[in-house]
């Protein structure tokens, strides 16, 4: 009996130690796995905002070319053409109007080309930030409004086409 | 009885290795992003930018080459229309892989 309850202890006791083991061990991998889940939920935040700033930059009147008549003159209703940018409306698009928050900051500019102050987003990347989320979006450039003969030279193919191609570069943080 | 000794032990690290390993199991279930999702709908925008570039600018059409992980193409129906008779339908493909 003496034999058997030595036997019983030490089992008893590396099966202890065992099951701590495993319950650190769980423990260890849960509060990474909070930790992960919680940065992943920020990410997603932010790559969400990116992406509807991206989406309004090339599909919002507050920012797109106005497609007006040669003469030149407004259509009822306004028009206006996808993945155009109206250089002029750049300086006046708000955060508010891309759909990025207030606590967000942004930085917009367009591949190659300078001269194009979005003002409202305008802030410089120092490097410090934590995350960024960014999307690049392939836009065409034109200065006011874009009246029915322009279009059509660029339709055509046709000399005379003023539009000019370029890449919008998205960058969001907070 | 010693056997029985061993017997509780075996049990209690089997228990211990299942613990351990449904634990990590349910963990890494919850890791697992799917990142397939966010890529298509990357290249499923850009196809789309390619599309309306391509249209505004009169560019080519882009066909898909090679084998691609993730791949879109956006069409385009372009009616021209004719003043002297009945006009033509044309199609226009823009495709993006990646």
């Amino acid at each position: 009996m003496k034999i058997k309850g030595q036997i019983f202890s030490i089992d008893f006791l590396l099966s202890l130690i065992i099951v701590v083991f495993a319950i650190g061990l769980l423990v260890q991998l849960i509060e990474l796995n909070a930790y992960d889940l919680k940065e992943k939920e920020l990410n997603r935040e932010l790559e969400g905002v990116a992406l509807t700033a991206g989406s309004r930059l090339v599909n919002s009147e507050k920012i797109s070319c106005e497609l007006v008549t040669s003469a030149p003159a407004p259509l009822t209703p306004p028009q206006y053409v996808m993945n155009c940018i109206d250089r002029a409306k750049a300086g006046t698009v708000t955060k508010n109007d891309l759909g990025i928050p207030t606590d967000f900051d942004c930085n917009i500019s367009i591949d190659g080309i300078t001269g194009i102050p979005f003002n409202n987003c305008n802030t410089a990347v120092t490097g410090l930030e934590k995350n960024i989320a960014g999307i690049d979006r392939n836009v065409v450039l034109h200065s006011g409004s874009l009246t029915k003969s322009e279009l059509e030279k660029c339709l055509g193919d046709l000399p005379g086409c003023t539009l000019t191609e370029g890449t919008a570069k998205v960058l969001v943080w907070r | 009885m010693a056997l029985k000794g061993f017997i509780f032990s075996l049990d209690a690290l089997f228990a211990a290795m299942v613990l351990i390993l449904a634990g990590m199991l349910f963990l890494s279930s919850v890791n697992i992003e799917s990142p397939k999702e966010k890529q298509f709908d990357l290249v499923k925008k850009e196809a789309m930018d390619s599309s309306q570039i391509g249209f505004l600018l009169k560019q080519d059409e882009s066909p898909l080459s090679g084998t691609p992980k993730y791949a879109y193409c956006q069409k385009i129906f372009l009616y021209k229309y004719s003043l002297t008779g009945k006009g033509t339908v044309q199609l226009k493909q823009y495709c993006v892989g990646r």
